[in-house]
C-alpha cells in the first residue's frame, strides 16, 4: 500500500467535501420546493456535463451538440412511458439503444475526420433530430409529450436519483481515465501518431468514446423525462448544448471536478432569471456566451486547471543530480 | 394547383405535373444562386483563411435587420443604407478576426463563433423583437406559361450573385492584394518572407469576405422574410453546400449552390416541405461519410487526416 | 529476410518522393539510413510504419506483406518507432506515456504498469515517473519515447533522427542506451539519421538515400569510400572519411 502523506491541502480539501456533502443532505429535507428544483437541474448538468467531459476533455472529439444525446434520452423515455405504455426501465434501455446507433453514425464520422468536419456531421445529425421531434406527430410536435401521472416521484426521490446520477457519472469518469481505456482516450487526444505508432486502434477508441458519452447523456436525458414529467423538443435546443460546454469549460476541460465547479454558473443563471423580468430573459443567453467567449480565450484551462488545483510537481531538478552523475561516468 | 380542362384528365395530369416540376426547378436555379452567393463567403472564410466561422448565419440574418430597420423605421435613402450596411460588415468583420477569430486553435474558434452567434441571435430578439419582418414588397413575375414564372427580383439576385462571385474571384487572380491573400493562404512562411504582411492581408481578407455578407445580406432583405433565427438554415445549408463543393473551392461552391437549390425546391414540391430538413441533413451526413473532402474535388488533395 | 521492401514508390501530389527503393536486412542487425535532408529517408521510414501510402511495390516484415496497413496493425506485427521531433503525450505523466505503448500487447493494467516500469528502469528514467512529459527536457523525452516504443516489445525498432536536438554529450549518453538495446534485448534497429559519424561506428549495413533513391549499401567501410556516396555529401568531407 502507498502511503500518503497527509498535507494542510488534504485537510482543506475534506473541509470542503464534508461541508458539500452537509448541504446537500441538508437541502432537500430544510430546502425550499425552488432550491431543490434548482439542486436538480445542478446535478443533471453536472452528469452531462462529465459526459462531454469524457468525449471532448478526455479523447479530444469537440462535441458541439451534445444537447442531441440527451434529447435522444428523453424521448426514448416519454415515447415509451407515453405512447408503448411500458415501464421506465424499458424507456431507459431504448434511449441507450436509440443513442448508441446514433453513436456509432457520429464515432464512423468522428473516427475518419475530425475537427471542422466532426462538428459540422454533429450538427447535421443534430438538426436532423430536433426538426423530426418538432415536426412529428408521434412526438406531440413542438407541444410536446406528457408522460403519464402514475409515474410521478416526489420531489425527495428525484432529488436523490439525481444526486445519485451526479456522484455515479463523477465516479465512472474517475473510473475510465485511470482504465486502460482513459489511456488511450487521452493519448489519442494528445498524439494521434504516435498512439497509433504504438499499437492503438484509433477508429475503435474513438468510436467507443462516442458510444460510453452518448450512454451517459442518455441516462441524464431519461431521467429528465421523468423529472419534467412533460417535454417538447427544446431538449434538443442549443441553449442546453451551450450550457454543458459551459460547466466544463469555466470549470476545467478534461478535469474530474470541472463540471462540479462550473455547475455554481447554473444555480447564478437561474437566481439571475428568477429576479429578471420575462423581457429580459434572452439577455441570460448573452451573459452565458459572453462568459463561454471570455472563458475560451484567456483561460482555455479552466478555473481546476489553475496551479493551486494541481497536484504537487515532482521536482524535476531534484532528479536532475541523478542525470549529471550518469554523465560524468 | 389549377386541374387542366376535365376533356383529358390523364394526359392533363401528366402535364400538369410536368410543369409543376418544370417551374421547381426554374425557382431552384435562381435560388441556387443565393445560396451559392451565402455559401461562397463562407467557404473562402473557412477553406481558404481557416476561420471556421459558426456566427455567419447570425452575421447574415443582422445584416437582414440592419438594411430593414434605417430603411423602413427612419426612412433613410437605399444608397446611404447599403453604404451603412457595408461599412457596418466590414468593421464587424475586423473586430471578429481581432477578437475571436485570434486564437489558430480551432476548437476555441469554433467556440467562441458559437458563443457570438447566440450573442447576435439573442440582442436581435431583445431590440428588434422577434416579430418577423419585410419590405411586403410585391415583386414584378414574367410568366412563360401558366404555371412557370420567374420573379424579376430573383432573377437580378441571380445574376447579381454570379457576377460578383466572377469579380471576386477576378480580384483574387488580378490584383496585388489579391495575390498577396492566395500567398499568405498557401504558405504564411514564405510570404512574410517575401514581404507580405501575412497577419494584415488576413485581417483584411476577412473584412472582404464581409462585403460578400452584407450584399447577400442586402439582397435577402427584398426577397424574404427575417426574423432572428432567420441565419441558421441559412448557416447549415452553407455547411451542406461547401462539404459537397469541397470546402475552399469557390466556383465549386457556386456550382454546388444551385444543385442544392433544385433538389431542395424539388423535396419541398414533391415530399412536402415538412421533410425538406431532415432530408437534406441526411443528404449532407451521408456526403460527408463517403466523400468528405467534397464532390468536386479530388482525394489526394486531402491529407489523412488521424 | 527480415524487413524486405521492393521497389518502393512514394508519390506527392505527382512528385516521386522515393522512387524503386529496395531495402532488406536480417534479424539481429543495426541498419543505417542516411541521407542528406530532403532525400527521402522519412518519407520512406513513415511508409514502413503505414503513414504514407506507398503507390508500388511491396514491403514485407518476416515475409508477411505489410505494405499500406493501419499503422497500429503493423505495431501488433511487431515493429515499433520513435519520432523525430519527440513530443510524447505532453499531458501525460511518464509513466502513463510509457504505458501507452505496453497496452499494444496486455491488456491488464498491472501487468502494463509493471512493464512500463521495467522500460522506464531500462532506459534510466528511474525516479521521474510521475513527472508530466511537459516539464522534462528533450533528451528526456527521447528516451521517454524510446521506452514507450520499446514498451510494445518489438522486434524491430525505427529510430527516426534519434540524435537531432541533442547536445554531443547526450549524444554519447544515449548511444549506450541503442546499443543496450541491440544487445540486451536482441531487438533489430533501423536508425535513419544524417550525423554520419554516430551511423558509421555502430551500425552493421547503411543504406545511402540521394533524391529518393538508393544510391549505395553495405558496410561502413564500403559506403564510407563509395564515390557516390562522396559526392552526394557535397564532395566527401572529412566525416566521412572519419566512420
Amino acid at each position: 500500500m502507498r502511503s500518503v502523506k497527509w498535507t494542510k491541502r488534504n485537510s482543506i480539501y475534506l473541509a470542503v467535501l464534508l461541508a458539500l456533502a452537509a448541504f446537500l443532505i441538508y437541502l432537500p429535507i430544510g430546502g425550499s420546493r425552488r432550491n431543490i428544483n434548482i439542486g436538480i437541474l445542478v446535478f443533471i448538468y453536472i452528469a452531462l456535463g462529465q459526459s462531454w467531459n469524457l468525449l471532448s476533455g478526455m479523447s479530444g472529439l469537440f462535441s458541439i451538440a451534445h444537447a442531441l444525446f440527451y434529447g435522444i434520452g428523453a424521448y426514448g423515455m416519454s415515447l415509451m412511458l407515453a405512447r408503448a405504455g411500458s415501464n421506465p426501465l424499458v424507456g431507459l434501455l431504448v434511449g441507450i439503444g436509440a443513442n448508441l446507433l446514433v453513436a456509432l453514425i457520429v464515432g464512423m464520422v468522428g473516427s475518419k475526420l475530425s475537427g471542422l468536419y466532426f462538428t459540422m456531421a454533429l450538427i447535421g445529425i443534430h438538426s436532423i433530430f430536433y426538426t423530426l421531434a418538432g415536426q412529428l406527430t408521434i412526438t406531440g410536435g413542438w407541444l410536446g409529450i406528457s408522460l403519464p401521472r402514475e409515474w410521478q416521484l416526489t420531489r425527495k426521490e428525484l432529488y436523490i436519483i439525481a444526486l445519485a446520477i451526479a456522484v455515479f457519472m463523477t465516479v465512472l469518469f474517475q473510473v475510465i481515465r485511470s482504465s486502460r481505456i482513459g489511456t488511450m482516450f487521452v493519448a489519442l487526444k494528445e498524439n494521434p501518431q504516435l498512439a497509433a505508432s504504438l499499437g492503438s486502434d484509433i477508429r475503435k477508441w474513438r468510436i467507443l468514446a462516442v458510444l460510453i458519452s452518448a450512454t451517459m447523456a442518455s441516462v441524464v436525458g431519461s431521467f429528465y423525462a421523468i423529472y419534467m414529467m412533460a417535454h417538447n423538443a427544446e431538449v434538443f435546443n442549443g441553449t442546453v448544448s451551450l450550457r454543458i460546454m459551459m460547466v466544463c469549460m469555466v470549470g476545467g476541460v478534461g478535469h474530474i471536478f470541472g463540471p462540479w465547479v462550473g455547475s455554481a454558473l447554473i444555480i447564478m443563471d437561474e437566481y439571475i432569471r428568477g429576479a429578471m423580468p420575462t423581457e429580459f430573459a434572452s439577455l441570460s443567453v448573452v451573459i452565458y456566451a459572453l462568459v463561454l467567449i471570455v472563458m475560451a480565450l484567456l483561460r482555455p484551462q479552466g478555473i481546476m486547471g489553475s496551479k493551486i488545483f494541481q497536484p504537487k510537481e515532482v521536482d524535476v531538478r531534484a532528479i536532475e543530480n541523478l542525470d549529471a552523475r550518469e554523465k560524468t561516468e | 394547383m389549377p386541374r387542366c380542362s376535365s376533356c383529358c384528365i390523364e394526359r392533363g395530369d401528366v402535364l400538369v405535373t410536368l410543369t409543376a416540376i418544370i417551374s421547381y426547378i426554374v425557382n431552384g436555379i435562381l435560388m441556387g444562386g443565393l445560396y451559392g452567393l451565402t455559401s461562397a463567403a463562407w467557404s473562402f472564410q473557412c477553406g481558404a483563411l481557416k476561420f471556421a466561422n459558426f456566427a455567419y448565419g447570425a452575421c447574415i440574418m443582422f445584416t437582414m435587420y440592419l438594411t430593414y430597420w434605417p430603411i423602413a423605421m427612419w426612412g433613410w435613402p437605399l444608397p446611404l443604407t447599403i453604404v451603412f450596411v457595408l461599412a457596418f460588415n466590414v468593421v464587424l468583420g475586423w473586430v471578429m478576426r481581432k477578437t475571436v477569430l485570434r486564437p489558430n486553435n480551432r476548437n476555441t474558434q469554433i467556440l467562441c463563433t458559437m458563443g457570438l452567434q447566440l450573442i447576435i441571435i439573442n440582442l436581435a430578439n431583445f431590440f428588434f423583437t422577434s416579430y418577423p419582418r419585410d419590405f411586403g414588397l410585391l415583386e414584378k413575375r414574367f410568366y412563360f406559361t401558366e404555371n412557370i414564372s420567374i420573379g424579376l427580383t430573383q432573377l437580378f439576385c441571380f445574376v447579381l450573385s454570379g457576377a460578383i462571385l466572377i469579380g471576386f474571384q477576378l480580384f483574387l487572380n488580378k490584383t496585388w492584394t489579391g495575390r498577396a491573400i492566395r500567398a499568405v493562404v498557401q504558405n504564411r512562411d514564405v510570404a512574410s518572407l517575401m514581404g507580405v504582411k501575412s497577419e494584415r492581408i488576413l485581417d483584411l481578407a476577412f473584412s472582404i469576405s464581409y462585403i460578400m455578407i452584407a450584399i447577400a445580406g442586402i439582397m435577402l432583405m427584398t426577397m424574404f422574410t427575417v426574423d432572428p433565427n432567420f441565419g441558421t438554415t441559412w448557416q447549415s445549408y452553407a455547411f451542406i453546400i461547401c462539404i459537397s463543393a469541397g470546402i475552399g473551392n469557390l466556383y465549386g461552391a457556386f456550382l454546388s449552390g444551385l444543385i442544392i437549390g433544385v433538389v431542395s425546391s424539388l423535396i419541398k414540391g414533391i415530399v412536402g416541405p415538412f421533410y425538406h430538413d431532415p432530408i437534406l441533413y441526411a443528404m449532407f451526413v451521408i456526403i460527408l461519410l463517403l466523400r468528405p473532402y467534397g464532390i468536386f474535388n479530388k482525394a489526394e488533395n486531402v491529407a489523412r487526416t488521424i | 529476410m527480415f524487413l524486405k521492401a521492393e521497389n518502393v514508390t512514394i508519390t506527392f501530389g505527382g512528385v516521386n518522393a522515393n522512387q524503386n527503393v529496395n531495402v532488406s536486412f536480417e534479424k539481429g542487425q543495426i541498419v543505417g539510413l542516411i541521407g542528406p535532408n530532403g532525400a527521402g529517408k522519412s518519407t520512406f521510414f513513415k511508409a514502413v510504419i503505414g503513414f504514407n501510402r506507398v503507390a508500388s511495390g511491396h514491403i514485407y516484415f518476416k515475409d508477411e506483406e505489410i505494405t499500406n496497413q493501419e499503422p497500429y496493425k503493423i505495431c501488433r506485427k511487431g515493429i515499433s518507432t520513435t519520432f523525430q521531433k519527440a513530443q510524447a503525450f505532453p499531458d501525460m505523466t511518464l509513466e502513463e506515456s510509457v504505458r501507452v505503448g505496453a497496452y499494444c500487447r496486455i491488456k491488464n493494467k498491472k501487468e502494463a504498469m509493471a512493464k512500463a516500469q521495467e522500460m522506464i528502469n531500462f532506459v534510466g528514467l528511474t525516479g521521474k515517473e510521475k513527472a508530466k512529459i511537459s516539464k522534462l527536457n528533450m533528451y528526456d523525452r527521447k528516451k521517454a519515447e524510446l521506452a514507450a516504443a520499446l514498451a510494445t516489445q518489438p522486434e524491430l525498432l525505427l529510430l527516426d533522427e534519434l540524435f537531432a536536438g541533442l547536445v554531443p554529450s547526450e549524444v554519447e549518453l544515449i548511444l549506450k542506451y541503442v546499443k543496450k538495446v541491440s544487445e540486451e534485448l536482441g531487438i533489430t534497429l533501423l536508425i535513419v539519421e544524417h550525423v554520419l559519424r554516430v551511423v558509421m561506428s555502430l551500425c552493421d549495413q547503411v543504406f545511402v538515400l540521394e533524391n529518393g533513391q538508393i544510391i549505395a549499401s553495405g558496410s561502413p567501410e564500403e559506403v564510407a569510400n563509395n564515390p557516390e556516396v562522396i559526392r552526394a555529401y557535397l564532395g566527401g568531407d572529412s566525416n566521412v572519411a572519419a566512420g
